[in-house]
């Protein structure tokens, strides 16, 4: 009896233990110029963010020279990084770059991946994670997933962890698309609906449709973080026909724009041709903004909640025009959710 | 789309199917022309635009149209660059080198080679430097002294590797060495005050304001461009926009995106070999920023141009950048390629949408036909009418044959045979009245609505004596499309079939409709063209093999009434060219693919037809119920034998996958009654897996006979049949069953039990379970 209550003892412990492990803020940079203006650096601040999770490059298959190469490398302002106290490289790989990668060259490239975010990485900073991300399919999985298997070899000895992003569709269906050999997943809880459709009330947050794929999310096989949306654009449609994605495009920009009338919540049509954000469209052609507010992501947090338990809330992403519509409280709150 | 003439399966019926191949090789039409092999996801449509319509080397052709003839002018924006300026080399030298040879010294020459070519030409004693010895561009600078070109091109060579970068992609960049750049840039000032030839003073001037532009000191490009320029004074040169291509780039990084921008639009319209680039560089953003470019432009065309470019981008509503166009500048060489273009576009969508086979595929991974086409085409034709009313453009010849091609894409074949007569007398241009003549003809295969001997012959005619056909590939791909639809229409399966495939390509799943009008088409006294093409096989026909075929469905579903008939009319000494089988062979283990011993004994297919008829006839008439016993275990291992798990499979199947075993193929050949999916065979593949025939002689031996080793060996095979019917089934909820393995329990003491407890390991296993 008195082994019995030991025992009960000890589970009680872990649990409490578990329990007692805080959901930390995060975010994540995916520009080139990796400078953190001062509004930026205040939202760090007040939200006590410890870690980004910056993309330091993406890597991509060169027809021309016919091996993977890596783009758009990070410059990294380290004076405006001083706040940070652990960066994780993030690296973005293309699916079409395994569908082209040779079998015998996934080792190389994957001792290129690991030596250029050392070289990139500030000294003064010590890597302890490392998260890779790649949208795999059934024909790629093979590569990317040897190719994190070596990483892991390699980071093991290094003491750095290895992470992968993961899709909700790779949650559902995880017996199909398989689950990679990393120590934990970072799961993107966006980008979920039908972009293409006019129909669609919002493809980057539509926690209707994020439902129906985290029905099975605690028997995932890996520790998962948490990835939310706070960005918006708006999604160019001609008829019926989907255009183009338009970044960082906000209410304010169609409300106040001559050219353009407001047909329905969030959904604008061109009285005649017009440019907007760089992009030239036509007379007639339609415009959809998405956005998250803080209701969806309270609600995303309530739904996620139940069955994930995220070391890191990560928020996409930092930039203080997307920032900006958001207070520090109520990202805060969001990570208490977890807590 | 397979191309039958590569992809053949290995484990098809070897024999059966390649006597067939010989026999339909030359005769059938055996070419798929849309797609290239198993993983071509490319478009399979047709088009019919004679390329010449436009002028192929118009400044803005290649890169408004991707038509392969146009392709071969130019191989790429590098590609363009290079071939520019070595054509500019060799005309500035008036032609006395060929361009290789030019560009072995400005390309591949290095800086060392282009040094002691120098001292060569400073020397009376010293030959050409090794390598360069039997180059005739180098022996006309050496024999002219041709001092400031040598000079340029060492200079240009050392400014090289701060212009470019061959640099690992994974390696840190190396910083540009600015204070080497700048120092280049000062000798380069030097030289070019030295220098006589304005030409070279216009290459150094090049030279220096791209060593300013990639040090980003945008602001010494600017000046030394204001600097520079005046004080050459060269006809015109490649190197003028590719200069200008720096200012506009300097502008740019200075903020000043307008009057890079305009720069960039005028690079484009002039200057082929940077055109992709300053399409790329164009850069606008603002209703007032597109405003204030076009107030830089100095002619209307200028702002014709300007709208080209932009309708250019992936997303333009093209139609509204060409009335724009039209607007400005009606007879703007770039309005007639976004016709063309448009053109292109709607033929994806709509032409031979009725009777298309790869509308399925277009659908899936092209998105075609777009919603949009049917409102758009309307629009256009709007805009070609009104084109063709306003009478304005010099040549409206294109526009008026447009016109009637538009209606034919929007289902007007009236309308468009009415445009196209009247167009026949205002088109005076040869390519023009070949493109009105294809589109007429494309018209005319479209429109017949029923197939006659008639049309038949018709379309063999065209097939066989218009030259067009011939020259506009797709021709084939439409009229068998075509035809096939019409043959479908007048329940013509088998010929509808051999529109697109070979026979043997029904060979693994033979449909008898198809079979049987195939069939009366070798039974018809007198055949067409097409037909005999289908048919014919030498003097005769392929009646024969198409009877063996019809045999070999019928003996797969053990009707051998049907099948010796089928077989009836093939004479008795060709019986053998249809291959021989061992249909009596008793293994223990199953093995389709084992060597049978040399002394087996062996029938063709129509000795085996009869064979089994007479051991039914037989065993029924038997009055020794042993010696019927007997017959039927004969029968029974026969169609047993003959099925997919047997040895014989090849006599009633001309194809066997061992995949189809898979659960997924199971499953899936369930839906579909039986026929498993195959990539290389348009009706799929149906198995004989059904072992019902074999178990029923089987059990009648059992019901019959007292013989205990007899038994044995018909309830041991009748186990093999009940275990074959749960692995068919497996998948879809059959449960595992023992009823024979529990009866032949009873027999282990006889000879065949011992035997087969030695050899059959599952039966070993289970009797000692």
């Amino acid at each position: 009896m008195k082994r019995f209550v030991f025992f009960i003892g000890l589970i009680g412990c872990f649990i409490g233990c578990t329990q007692t492990v805080p959901t930390h803020p995060a975010f994540y940079h995916w520009q080139t110029a990796v400078h953190l203006d001062s509004t930026e650096q205040a939202m760090l601040q007040k939200l006590a963010v410890h870690r980004l999770y910056i993309k330091y490059f993406d890597v991509d298959w060169n027809f021309n020279k016919g091996l993977a190469v890596p783009l758009a490398s990070a410059k990294l302002d380290t004076a405006s990084l001083r706040e940070v106290k652990e960066i994780v490289p993030t690296i973005f790989i293309t699916n079409r770059t395994f569908v082209h990668l040779p079998n015998e060259k996934v080792t190389t490239l994957a001792d290129r991946i690991f030596q250029k975010i050392k070289s990139l990485h500030p000294y003064q900073l010590t890597l302890n994670e490392i998260q890779l991300d790649c949208d795999w399919t059934k024909s790629t999985r093979e590569k990317y997933f040897h190719l994190l298997k070596i990483l892991k070899q390699k980071c093991i000895v290094e003491k750095i962890i290895i992470s992968t992003t993961i899709r909700l569709h790779q949650i559902k269906y995880f017996e199909q698309t398989g689950v990679p050999p990393v120590d934990k997943g970072m799961l993107m809880y966006y980008n979920m609906g039908d972009l293409e459709k006019w129909e669609e009330p919002n493809s980057i947050l539509n926690n209707a449709a994020g439902q129906l794929y985290i029905d099975r999310l605690a028997e995932y096989p890996l520790a998962l973080d948490l990835a939310l949306p706070i960005y918006s654009w708006g999604v160019a449609f001609r008829g019926d026909k989907f255009l183009k994605l338009i970044n960082q495009l906000e209410l304010a920009d169609l409300e106040a724009h001559e050219s353009m009338v407001k047909i329905a919540p969030n959904r604008f049509k061109l009285l005649k041709s017009t440019y907007i954000k760089g992009y030239y469209l036509y007379e007639g052609d339609q415009i959809r903004l998405e956005n998250c507010t803080i209701e969806d992501l309270e609600n995303a947090v309530q739904l996620l909640s139940l069955d994930v338990k995220p070391a890191y809330l990560s928020f996409y992403h930092l930039d203080s025009a997307v920032i900006k519509h958001f207070s520090y409280d109520q990202l805060e709150k969001l990570c208490s959710e977890f807590n | 789309m397979i191309n039958w003439k590569n992809s053949v399966p290995n484990s098809i019926n070897s024999f059966a199917l390649y006597s067939l191949l010989i026999c339909f090789g030359v005769s059938l039409p055996f070419s798929i022309s849309k797609g290239c092999g198993p993983y071509d996801l490319g478009f399979r449509g047709y088009s019919f635009i004679n390329p010449e319509i436009i002028d192929l080397k118009a400044e803005g052709t290649p890169f408004f149209l991707s038509f392969k003839e146009i392709s071969e002018y130019y191989k790429g924006p590098v590609a363009e660059q290079v071939s520019g300026n070595l054509e500019e080399w060799q005309e500035r030298f008036c032609k006395v080198a060929t361009i290789d040879d030019i560009g072995k010294v400005v390309y591949e020459a290095d800086a060392d080679d282009l040094r002691l070519l120098r001292n060569t030409l400073s020397s009376e004693s010293l030959s050409a430097p090794y390598g360069m010895r039997d180059n005739r561009f180098v022996t006309h600078l050496i024999k002219n002294k041709c001092f400031e070109t040598v000079d340029y091109l060492y200079f240009a060579k050392r400014c090289e590797p701060h212009v470019t970068d061959d640099s690992d992609p994974w390696e840190e960049p190396v910083p540009r060495n600015k204070e080497k750049m700048q120092s280049l840039i000062d000798e380069g000032k030097r030289a070019f005050r030295q220098t006589e030839s304005h030409y070279f003073r216009l290459r150094y001037a090049y030279q220096l304001i791209r060593l300013a532009h990639y040090m980003h000191d945008y602001q010494q490009a600017l000046d030394l461009y204001d600097d520079l320029l005046p004080k050459t004074d060269n006809d015109p040169s490649i190197l003028d926009y590719w200069i200008l291509g720096h200012k506009a780039g300097a502008l740019m990084g200075m903020g000043k995106n307008i009057e890079a921008s305009y720069l960039f639009s005028i690079i484009f319209d002039q200057c082929p070999s940077k055109r992709t680039s300053a399409f790329r560089s164009f850069n606008i953003n603002s209703d007032e920023e597109w405003k204030a470019c076009l107030l830089l432009c100095k002619t209307e065309r200028q702002q014709a141009v300007m709208h080209a470019l932009r309708a250019n981008a992936s997303h333009a509503n093209r139609l509204q950048e060409m009335q724009a166009i039209y607007d400005l500048d009606p007879d703007n060489e770039y309005l007639p390629l976004l016709l063309v273009k448009e053109i292109k576009e709607l033929e994806k969508d709509l032409l031979g949408y009725a009777f298309n086979d790869q509308n399925t595929h277009n659908k899936r991974y092209h998105k075609r036909p777009r919603p949009e086409a049917g409102e758009n085409i309307i629009d256009i034709q709007k805009f070609v009418r009104k084109i063709v009313d306003d009478n304005k453009i010099e040549e409206l010849g294109l526009w008026v044959i447009t016109e009637g091609y538009l209606e034919f894409l929007a289902g007007n074949e009236y309308f468009a045979q009415r445009t196209f007569k009247k167009a026949q007398e205002i088109v005076k241009k040869p390519e023009l009245k070949e493109q009105l003549t294809v589109w007429e003809l494309a018209l005319q295969i479209s429109s017949y609505q029923t197939i006659t001997e008639d049309i038949e012959k018709r379309l063999s005619d065209i097939e066989r004596l218009n030259p067009l056909f011939e020259k506009y590939k797709d021709f084939e791909d439409f009229t068998n499309d075509k035809l096939a639809t019409l043959y479908r229409q007048e329940q013509k399966p088998g010929k509808a079939f051999l529109t697109h495939y070979p026979v043997q390509a029904m060979l693994p799943n033979p449909s008898m409709v198809m079979i049987n009008d195939l069939i009366d088409v070798c039974l018809k006294p007198s055949r067409n063209f097409i037909e005999r093409r289908m048919v014919e096989k030498g003097d005769s026909t392929i009646l024969h093999d198409l009877q063996d075929v019809k045999s070999v469905y019928y003996l797969a579903r053990s009707k051998l009434e049907i099948a010796r008939e089928a077989y009836q009319d093939i004479p008795r000494p060709d019986w053998d060219d249809y291959g021989l089988y061992a249909p009596y062979i008793e293994r223990i283990n199953d093995c389709v693919h084992c060597r049978l011993p040399d002394s087996t004994l062996t029938y063709n297919r129509g000795e085996l037809i009869e064979d089994l008829r007479k051991k039914e006839y037989e065993a029924r008439a038997e009055t020794d119920i042993e010696k019927a016993a007997y017959r039927y275990y004969q029968l029974g291992l026969a169609f047993y034998n003959m099925t997919y798990f047997g040895p014989t499979w090849k006599a009633t199947d001309f194809f066997r996958s061992g995949s189809s075993m898979g659960k997924y193929e199971l499953l899936r050949a369930k839906e579909q009654e039986g026929v498993f999916d195959h990539y290389y065979y348009p009706l799929g593949n149906r198995e004989n897996m059904d072992c019902s025939e074999a178990k029923r002689h089987f059990l009648k031996v059992i019901e019959l006979s007292s013989n205990k080793e007899l038994l044995a060996r018909a309830l041991f095979m009748a186990a093999k049949c009940e275990q074959n019917e749960y692995y068919v089934n497996r998948f879809n909820g059959a449960s595992r069953t023992y009823e024979y393995f529990d009866l032949l329990m009873g027999y282990t003491d006889t000879r065949f039990g011992q035997r087969l407890i030695k050899e059959c390991k599952y039966f070993e296993a289970y009797v000692n379970r």
